[in-house]
């Protein structure tokens, strides 16, 4: 009874489309440069899906709690300001903590920046929710963004590098493909798996 | 007039609650981020001279060890770091004005006391394409230049050149497939590197 009552919840909705209808990759296709550039291996992907989800989930509840002190005129100008200070934020952790990762994402955790998914769930959901329902928005686009990413990994890697997470998963003298390794390779995985999920999903864009 | 007044007033504030907010990250992260640093570079030239170490024994074999001479390179500060036990020299490459192909790559080079024998090279930080010029940091790279001599006679003192070990120089090494530009940005690094040091090394009369 309970579970039958959770589908009819706000959070479970929104939660359910961050993940699955609105899913910011391969329903919206946003935030795909970074998405194909890291997901190389599971761990880049790991970690850029987890500062994704902190950099949105941060960004959506200050947005939501000062939507009504942030003047129309500089609502853009305020959330790029807000996001950039929380991906700063991600970047000086990841280099103190995990030199290791912030060595392999590169240039791209500061482009989190950049990332149309922060933007967009500013500007579409937290903008007009309360910060609760925006926590819950921007934890399941995080999540959304992640799991796809760790899915285009686990195909990835272990074609590109014989490993998944760093474990030889492949047989010895296994040839890798270095096209898996580079932005190409994750395209044509990419593409592959929002055709699958989108049949999933049953997400098609119908002609009017 | 109000409402200009008023954007002028969140502007200021938003500016101020943000420069809070960095100097907090600066003095929460900072600390750690130059002893990350100094870990990577003391544990590659540490790692170059064989020496033995662990996590928490490093700095100190480093300050035992490892001689650091302070120079001065057109204004800028530059450090040499001598193995007491070997001889061997290490400086940091890529830190003048050539850089990588998309950025700036630094790393350490280990050469003997003949300024032309290279121990041991070891990238500390780039931000090339990965899977390819990314893979100027990958050991099977960078095991290539051990044992190789620097050509101090010839415009480029080491070659990185097109894959074929048959047919390599002396001083060549195998480029990196499919990143011919990283790779010839990587041969521009060493050559400034080395003549920079070179000269260095000679005026301080070792």
């Amino acid at each position: 009874m309970n579970l039958v009552r959770i589908k009819y919840t706000k959070w479970f909705n929104i939660f359910k489309s961050g993940m699955k209808t609105d899913n910011p990759i391969f329903v919206a296709a946003l935030g795909l440069c970074s998405a194909l550039a890291i997901s190389n291996t599971v761990e880049n992907a790991i970690a850029m899906g987890l500062g994704v989800t902190f950099v949105t989930i941060v960004s959506s509840v200050f947005v939501s709690l000062f939507r009504n002190y942030i003047p129309s005129k500089l609502r853009i100008v305020t959330y790029m300001v807000i996001i950039s200070t929380f991906t700063i934020f991600v970047q000086k952790f990841l280099q103190a903590y995990f030199p290791d990762i912030y060595s392999a994402l590169g240039a791209y955790v500061g482009l989190i920046i950049t990332n149309c998914i922060v933007m967009g769930r500013a500007e579409a959901f937290a903008v007009k929710n309360p910060w609760r329902y925006s926590l819950i928005d921007g934890f399941a686009t995080g999540m959304g963004y992640m799991f796809v990413l760790v899915f285009v990994a686990l195909i990835r890697e272990p074609l590109a590098f014989g490993t998944i997470l760093g474990y030889q998963v492949m047989p010895d003298g296994f040839t890798t493909w270095a096209s898996m390794a580079i932005a190409p390779g994750g395209f044509f995985i990419l593409g592959l798996i929002i055709w699958a999920l989108r049949t999933w999903a049953k997400s098609y864009d119908l002609e009017v | 007039m109000k409402q200009y007044m008023q954007l002028i007033i969140f502007v200021g504030v938003l500016g101020l609650i943000t420069s809070f907010a960095f100097v907090g990250m600066d003095l929460l992260f900072s600390e750690r981020i130059e002893a990350n640093e100094n870990a990577a570079l003391y544990s590659a030239i540490l790692s170059h001279n064989d020496a033995t170490f662990t996590q928490s024994s490093m700095f100190d074999v480093f300050t035992s060890e490892i001689e650091v001479e302070n120079l001065v390179v057109d204004g800028k500060d530059v450090k040499m770091y001598i193995d007491n036990k070997t001889n061997n020299i290490s400086f940091l490459f890529g830190i003048f004005d050539e850089s990588g192909y998309i950025n700036d790559i630094v790393g350490i080079l280990t050469v003997e006391e003949d300024f032309l024998t290279i121990v041991d090279i070891t990238i500390l930080q780039q931000e090339e394409t990965p899977g390819l010029g990314g893979k100027v940091a990958l050991r099977e790279f960078l095991d290539q230049f051990i044992g190789l001599k620097f050509d101090d006679t010839s415009e480029f003192p080491i070659i990185i050149g097109p894959i074929g070990s048959n047919d390599n120089a002396a001083n060549e090494v195998d480029q990196i497939a499919g990143a011919t530009n990283t790779s010839r940005a990587f041969q521009r690094i060493l050559t400034e590197s080395y003549y920079v040091y070179k000269d260095l090394w000679e005026s301080v009369g070792q």
